[in-house]
């Protein structure tokens, strides 16, 4: 059963708050496994994750009902983002934005 | 590298071992890769509960929601603990701690000191019993058993005497010199020191860490 507190626990993930983020996002997009994730994470945010990372990310992410394996009959098994998922990635986007325009704003004052 | 996938808890393969291995097979082998897979399966090991989507998705049931709820079930408990985990909890923390006895002591004997002086030769029995609660305590978060503690910890014994076994091995046959009985014995007593003060030294620092688990207690 996946956790209330959905913000909370991105924030637990520890080192693997950075890729459990950007899975999120790039699962935001439609279902992908894990080389797709991979790659699209690199066009948008140029970073590449290990696969020990992101498979750590995945595992954590899926524990908490974030998001959920696809069944298919491929070897490469597809993950799609929750209604949790998608809460808690919104959830956190905000937080994101307005540390962002916080930041800007004194920004620019300085 | 698709093998160092094995590192991984067995129930933590059962999930995502084929697809890490598909995602291995498409991109280039490098050392950087080779690191953040050990490390990953470093944290599979010590943060099975960070996976439970592995086992509640192998325990399909309600009898797993208690200890699921209890957080007993993980990548290291359960039916789905394969004897290469339990082979696993003994040595893969024992051979870590090994390493770091044996590379202290190989910084150590670099050190311009008197060599033969008792206080130098004490100092490696003195981190004897840090060695032994570094073994237990990465067992016991890989969900060993008590005995599979106090193995990891005794295992710069093993060592010790599988060293000795190589050195008669090396003496008697490769070494040139003849390997006699006062050879042999010289070896055998330090061994034997090593065997019955290391083991003790050993096992009392291991001793802190091998408290039984919370679901060995229950009745």
């Amino acid at each position: 059963m996946a956790r209330r507190d959905d913000v909370a626990d991105l924030e637990e993930f520890g080192r693997f708050g950075e890729p459990a983020l950007l899975i999120l996002v790039s699962l935001a997009d439609g279902p992908k496994h894990g080389y797709a994730i991979t790659e699209d994470i690199a066009s948008f945010a140029g970073v590449r994750f290990g696969p020990g990372s992101l498979y750590g990310a995945i595992a954590r992410l899926e524990s908490r009902g974030l998001i959920e394996g696809l069944d298919t009959e491929d070897r490469r098994n597809p993950y799609q983002l929750t209604a949790v998922g998608a809460k808690a990635l919104r959830a956190r986007l905000a937080s994101m934005q307005s540390v962002a325009k916080v930041g800007q704003r004194r920004l620019a004052k300085a | 590298m698709t093998w160092l996938i094995r590192l991984y808890p067995s129930a933590w393969r059962r999930r995502y071992g084929r697809e890490l291995a598909e995602l291995l097979a498409a991109q280039p082998a490098s050392f950087r890769t080779a690191v953040d897979l050990v490390a990953g399966a470093v944290d599979a090991w010590l943060n099975p509960q960070s996976s439970t989507a592995v086992t509640a998705a192998n325990a399909k049931g309600a009898g797993a929601m208690v200890p699921k709820m209890l957080k007993l079930r993980s990548a290291g408990y359960g039916a789905n603990v394969a004897t290469a985990d339990d082979i696993k909890k003994v040595w893969l923390p024992g051979a870590a701690s090994c390493l770091l006895f044996f590379g202290f002591y190989w910084v150590l004997i670099w050190l311009p000191f008197d060599k033969t002086r008792f206080q130098f030769l004490a100092i490696p029995y003195l981190v004897l019993p840090f060695v032994g609660a570094l073994a237990a305590y990465w067992s016991r978060r890989m969900k060993g058993s008590v005995l599979e503690r106090v193995l990891s910890a005794l295992f710069p014994v093993f060592a010790f005497v599988a060293l000795f076994a190589v050195r008669i091995v090396y003496g008697l046959f490769f070494e040139g010199v003849p390997y006699t009985l006062p050879h042999f014995l010289a070896g055998f007593s330090v061994t034997l020191v090593f065997i019955v003060v290391g083991g003790l030294l050993l096992v009392l620092g291991a001793w802190p860490f091998c408290r039984p688990h919370l679901r060995q207690q229950l009745p």
